[in-house]
This record gives C-alpha cells, structure tokens and sequence, in this order.
C-alpha cells in the first residue's frame, strides 16, 4: 500500500470524520426545511427576491435540495466513511470475539479489573474440577487448560455482542441500497378515475407520461364514510381487478387509507376524490318489481319508455368539496301531474302514485384519486430496518462479560484460586455479580 | 368523574411533586417522611394520568369513535409524554436510589402537562381519528417515540444538574461539591444517569420514531421517507445523539462534554416535536 492511499484510507477511517460529515448532513438539512421544497419557480422569487432565488437555484437548495448533486455527494461520502471505518477496526473486533482467553497468564490475570481470592483443601486437579461444577451451576460453563502447574477455566457471555455496533453500521448502508435501488427501479405515479371505469394506464407523477398497467383496473364504487359528528372517518374504493394471466376471475377487492392494494409490484394508495355533476338513478314500480338505472346529470330528463315514466335532477345541494347533500327530484307518470321532491345521497324515498308507488334511490357519482407506488426496494429498506433493531438490542442490551479461574497448587498441598472478571460495558451491573459469584463459591465447604 | 377533570388533577399533582422534590434537594434527603410522600405523590400523579387516559379512550370508544388512540393531537401527546416523563422519573428514583434527581426530572412533566391543559392554542376536544390515523403503526410509533422524547427530556435535566454541580465543583475545589451541590449525587454517577438514559432513549426513538414512523408512512403514503420537516428535523435529532454515543465511545467524551450534547439534543428534540409542527408546514400537522 502506497503512503498516499493510506493517507486517503486514514481519513475515511476516522470517526473525526464522520462527526463532521454528520455535523454536515445534520446543518444542511435544516436548510431545506426553513426553505420550502417543491414549490414552483415563482414562489421562490416572491418569497425571496429573484436574486436570492437564483442563488438558491444555482446552489440546487431549491425545489429538491435532498436529491442535489452536493447532498448526495454528503451523503456517499458518509457511506464511504461508514464501510472504511468498519472495515478498519472489524479486524480488531473479530479478534476479541474469537480470542483464546485461555492463552492468557497468571500475571495477566492479576490485573484484571475484579478479583476474588480463595484457599481450597484439595490439590489443583479435583479443586478444578470442584470449580468447573460450581460455576456451571452458577450459569457459566467453562473450557479448562492447564497452565504452569495449576489449572485455568475461562467462560463468557456474549462475545458476539461487540458485533452490534458493526450491523447497525451495515443496516444503514442497506438502507441506503434500498432507496437507491427505488429510485432507479420504482416509480411514483396517479390515476383519477369515475366510479364505472376501467383503466388501463397510470401517469408518472414527474414526467406525465402515461405507463401502461399490464392488467385493467375498474372502479365499481367510491364511498365516504362519517362518523356520527359528520367528520370524515374512511375513504374507500370497491376495484376490480381485470388480470387473466393472473386471476381466472375478475378479483374484487377494495382500497382503503393505511389498507393499500398490492399487485404485480405496484401498490395503490387512496389518496384523493373529485364529486362529479353526475347522478346515479335507480327509480323501482314497487308494484311489478320492474327497475331502470341511469345516469343523469342536473337538469336533463331521462325517460322510462315502459312505465311511461319521466324523470331528472333539477337541482342540488352540494358543500364547499361539491359533496351533494340533497337532491331535487323532478318525476312525472301517467297517473298524476308531474311533482318534485327532496332526497338525500345514498337515500330511499317511495312516491306515492295512483297506479302503483315508486321507489327512488340516487347516488353522486364520484372519481377516485389513487396514488401508485412502485417500489422493489421497499423490502431492503425493510430489511435493514430489522437488522438496524437487532443491531441496537444487541450493540445496547448484550453485554460481553468474562470470568476467569486460576487454580495453583498451594505450599499446604491445597490450591489457591484466582477468580476474576470483566465486561465491556453495564460494569455496576456485572461487578454485582461478580460479587454474588465469589459469594456463592465462599459458600462451599472446601473454599474459605 | 371525567378524563378532563382527571387530567386537569393531574396537573397540580405533578406540581405538588415537582415541589416536594425541589423542597428535598433545598432542605437535604435527611426527612425521609417527605421523601416518602413525593414518591407517593408522583405514584398518585401517574395513576391519575394513567386513569385519564384511559377513560378518555374509553369516552372516545362510546362516542362511537371505533378506531381510536389517544395519542393522536398536541393536548393528547404531551399529557403522554409528561406521564413518559413521570414514570421514567420513577424508575431511576428506584434504580439509584436518590431523590435530589427528582427536582430535575419532575418539573418538566408539570411543565408538559400545565403546557397541555392551560396553553389556548390546543383544541383539547375528542375528535375522531382522520383516516390517515387509523392504523396500528400510529401507536406504536407514538408510543416509542414519546419515551423516547421522555428519556431524552430526562438527560436534558441530568445534564443541567450535572452542569451546575461541575461549576459548583470547579469553584469550590471540593470534588463532592459545597451545600446543596453536595446532596446530589456523585458526578460520575449523574454522568452514567446522563448516558444511559441517552441510549435508551435513542433505541426507542430510532426504532419507534424512525423506524416505525417509516412503515406507518409507507402504508398510508406509499412513501417510506418523503423528507418532510418532521422526518427531517427527527433525522437530525438522531443525528445529534448518534453522534454523542460514537464520541463516547470511541474517543472516550464523558462529563461536561457529554452534558453539553445532551442539552442540545434536547433543543433538537423539543423543535422535532414542537417547533416543527408550528414554524414549518409539513404533513405531520396533527402532532
């Protein structure tokens, strides 16, 4: 390795440098939620003066700072930063988890942070093997060596948790490969279409352009639905999915807010609605059980050849959204003089006539507004969302605790043991144990 | 009785505790009656709190609301968070054992809670969830956010009182500390309270804010990550912790360094829930 490459290695190898990288990331973004994204070219000159605005525009601060060359570039850059500093101490930290602890020495082991001194009347062998099954009553299970006349058992917990830090590490870096692989594979795009229709394109929110679908999706029913106080409590599409080389059958099935559809990779969102100046009909004889269904809009007559029936909408109700609440009905059969009368959306309301009573029922057309997500890399993100919170359990919650015990023979033909211990981290919590440890094995009759 | 009444009671018993405890580190933790009953106190404060939200919920479930969490507007997040923040409070008055701690925590729940009831601006009526709302991801994330937020609030008072006692320290040459100073506990211990609440802190947050909050947005949006101000804004707070654990970790930060990074990630954290929803515009208005 030349010194150069070494030097670049260094660098990226450096926490100093991801603290200012993140320092970096951190300012930044502030930027870009004081000034506003996505808005159109001319909000930005009103807001701020065209001079500022250009400057904005140069910098790439505006309409998408989080998708500008320099933004990214921070953020590759912090990637780089993440795999190098990894890779760069992962070789130390391998070492920790794989290392023979037995291969360590009695001086050694007299430095440990806790210690604990014991006599024991048996030589080093039988006490050894006293202290084996006592620890391994105690929750630890040791491996034994003999070492320098006497004998050493060692047992750990967790060694494996000085990993921790390097999978949330990786976890990042497959996040970041998820959204990279949807930015380039995925698509954002909208349909809006009245209940009735099928479609068979969506429209790429950025560009417009129409994609096609590849299966035909009909709209059966579009329904708001209220809580008792009229605050809107769903938005629900019935769809039709209209796919043979899928399904045999047309599926039915609906789309709901937080309940997308999902589909050959796409998944659809309800997101908007539009009232339309369109009427369903439906007028029953109650009498022969006959019934005609039509579509009106306001003030266009539609009539009923068979019954000799006449009727439409004169005029409506509708709130500030176009949502109609009541309907004028105009009616007229051969029975009587022609009448009208009110009616709510999605309402029944029977008509009295001399020949026989008619039941109507009317519903405001409406279209739906679906968004549509493609995504193929919403699973890595996922995944590495999973492993981020392995990674936080076990980088926080394990702890990598070690015990060691040293038996020596001892000049009255017994043997002295050295018990003593550490851990990387939580170390009130483990030098409590330890003491309850040494405590435990006081209390057998051959150790004082 | 109503969760109203029960949640404006609420209010003054975290008073009552907060000064109970301030009352303990002015007149030493000698009078062990007195640390009896603010313990006891806040216990009542909490079971208030914890009854007031849930018959709330349970008002909310007879109003024919269905699908309802009672987390879900500014009045009904911060009665949650100052309940995070008195139970938080609780567990690390048992865990070590020392009272002066109370007098940095529990004033923050009274000023959450107060903030709650008394501020003009929050419509504290039940109203039922918007559809957006209505989704299992919403508590969850709520939830681990808010003891997330609790924690981080804890840190911020640990941090002032370990900022206060290093002066004090400083000053006086005495290493336990003069006065008042000297009834709190060591510095190495606040500096451990300060760190460990740190990182737990951080687990919930990344999970339940983060992580949760990227799902639940996913299934109501069909975007995971849409850098808006409150996503944004919770990226950099998290930023602003992750930092302060490498820096612990690898280059070995500890006391006043830490405690400094600690109140600014506090600022970071109470703009992320407050400051955000107010001064910038973003899809997370409700809360």
């Amino acid at each position: 390795m030349t010194k150069e490459r070494n030097q670049v290695w260094r660098l990226f190898a450096s926490v100093k440098l991801a603290l200012w990288l993140i320092t970096l990331l951190a300012a930044s973004s502030i930027l870009g939620t004081i000034i506003p994204q996505h808005k159109a070219p001319e909000y930005y000159i009103q807001e701020y003066g065209s001079e500022l605005a250009r400057l904005f525009q140069v910098m790439d601060i505006v309409p998408n700072m989080y998708g500008s060359w320099w933004f990214v570039a921070l953020l590759v850059l912090f990637s780089i930063n993440l795999i190098v500093c990894s890779l760069d101490r992962l070789p130390n930290t391998w070492r920790m988890v794989v290392l023979d602890n037995l291969e360590t020495t009695p001086e050694r082991l007299q430095k440990m942070p806790l210690k604990a001194e014991m006599q024991i009347n048996e030589e080093p062998a039988a006490a050894g093997e006293r202290v084996r099954r006592l620890l391994a009553a105690a929750g630890w299970k040791t491996a034994a060596r003999d070492k320098e006349g006497g004998v050493l058992l060692f047992s750990q917990k967790g060694a494996w948790s000085r990993l921790g830090a390097y999978i949330i590490h990786i976890s990042i870096l497959i996040i970041f490969i998820g959204a990279l692989t949807g930015s380039v594979f995925g698509y954002k795009a909208s349909i809006m279409f009245p209940e009735g229709e099928t479609v068979e394109h969506l429209f790429d929110r950025k560009t417009g352009q129409p994609i096609p679908l590849g299966f035909r999706l009909h709209c059966e029913n579009f329904t708001i639905g209220y809580y008792p106080n009229n605050m809107v409590r769903d938005y629900r599409s019935d769809v039709i999915i209209i796919d043979p080389e899928m399904f045999a059958e047309p599926l039915r099935t609906s789309i709901r807010v937080n309940h997308p559809l999902k589909h050959r990779g796409l998944t659809f969102y309800q997101s908007s609605y539009q009232p339309l100046n369109e009427f369903l009909i439906k007028v029953q004889n109650t009498k022969t059980g006959l019934e005609r269904t039509a579509m009106v809009s306001p003030r266009h007559q539609v009539t009923w050849e068979e019954e000799g029936v006449v009727f439409g909408v004169t005029d409506t109700m509708a709130d500030r959204m176009g949502r109609v609440h009541e309907f004028r009905i105009w009616f007229d059969s051969p029975g009587a003089d022609p009448s009208t009368f009110g009616m709510k959306d999605k309402q029944n309301v029977t008509v009295q006539r001399p020949e026989a009573d008619y039941s109507f029922y009317v519903q405001q057309r409406y279209a739906t507004g679906l968004q549509v997500a493609k995504d193929p890399g919403v699973w890595i993100v996922y995944l590495g969302c999973g492993l981020m919170i392995l990674g936080l359990y076990v980088a926080f919650m394990i702890t990598h605790r070690r015990v060691w015990a040293y038996l020596s023979p001892a000049d009255n033909g017994g043997s002295k043991l050295l018990l003593c211990g550490g851990s990387n981290r939580n170390k009130a919590s483990f030098d409590q144990r330890f003491k309850e440890l040494a405590q435990r094995l006081r209390q057998d009759q051959a150790i004082n | 009785m109503e969760s109203a009444q029960l949640l404006n009671l609420t209010t003054f018993a975290y008073l009552a505790s907060a000064i109970l405890y301030v009352a303990i580190l002015i007149f030493g933790t000698k009078n062990k009656t007195m640390g009896l009953i603010a313990t006891l106190v806040t216990m009542g404060a909490l079971l208030l709190s914890t009854m007031g939200i849930l018959l709330r919920w349970n008002e909310a479930f007879k109003l024919g609301f269905g699908y309802y969490a009672p987390f879900s507007n500014m009045y009904e997040s911060l009665v949650f968070f100052a309940w995070c923040i008195a139970l938080g409070y609780l567990v690390l008055e048992y865990i070590y054992k020392n009272q002066t701690l109370g007098a940095f925590a529990m004033p923050f729940a009274f000023v959450a809670q107060a903030f709650a009831e008394y501020w003009p601006q929050w419509n504290q009526d039940l109203r039922p969830l918007l559809p957006a709302l209505q989704s299992n991801w919403l508590i969850a994330h709520v939830i681990a956010s808010f003891i997330g937020y609790a924690a981080f609030a804890i840190a911020f008072g640990m941090a002032v009182m370990y900022l206060a006692k290093a002066r004090n320290v400083d000053r006086s040459g005495n290493p336990d500390g003069t006065g008042l100073f000297a009834t709190l506990p060591p510095l190495k211990v606040i500096d451990d309270v300060i760190y460990k609440t740190i990182f737990f802190g951080f687990v919930l947050f990344t999970v339940g804010g983060l992580i949760f909050g990227a799902i639940w947005a996913n299934s109501a949006w069909g975007t995971y990550w849409s850098w808006d101000p409150k996503e944004t804004w919770s990226l950099i707070t998290w930023f602003v912790y992750a930092a302060t654990l490498h820096v612990r970790y690898t280059r070995g930060w500890s006391g006043k360094k830490i405690a400094w990074l600690a109140v600014l990630g506090f600022f970071s954290t109470v703009f992320t829930y407050y400051g955000v929803n107010f001064l910038l515009s973003g899809l997370h208005s409700y809360g």
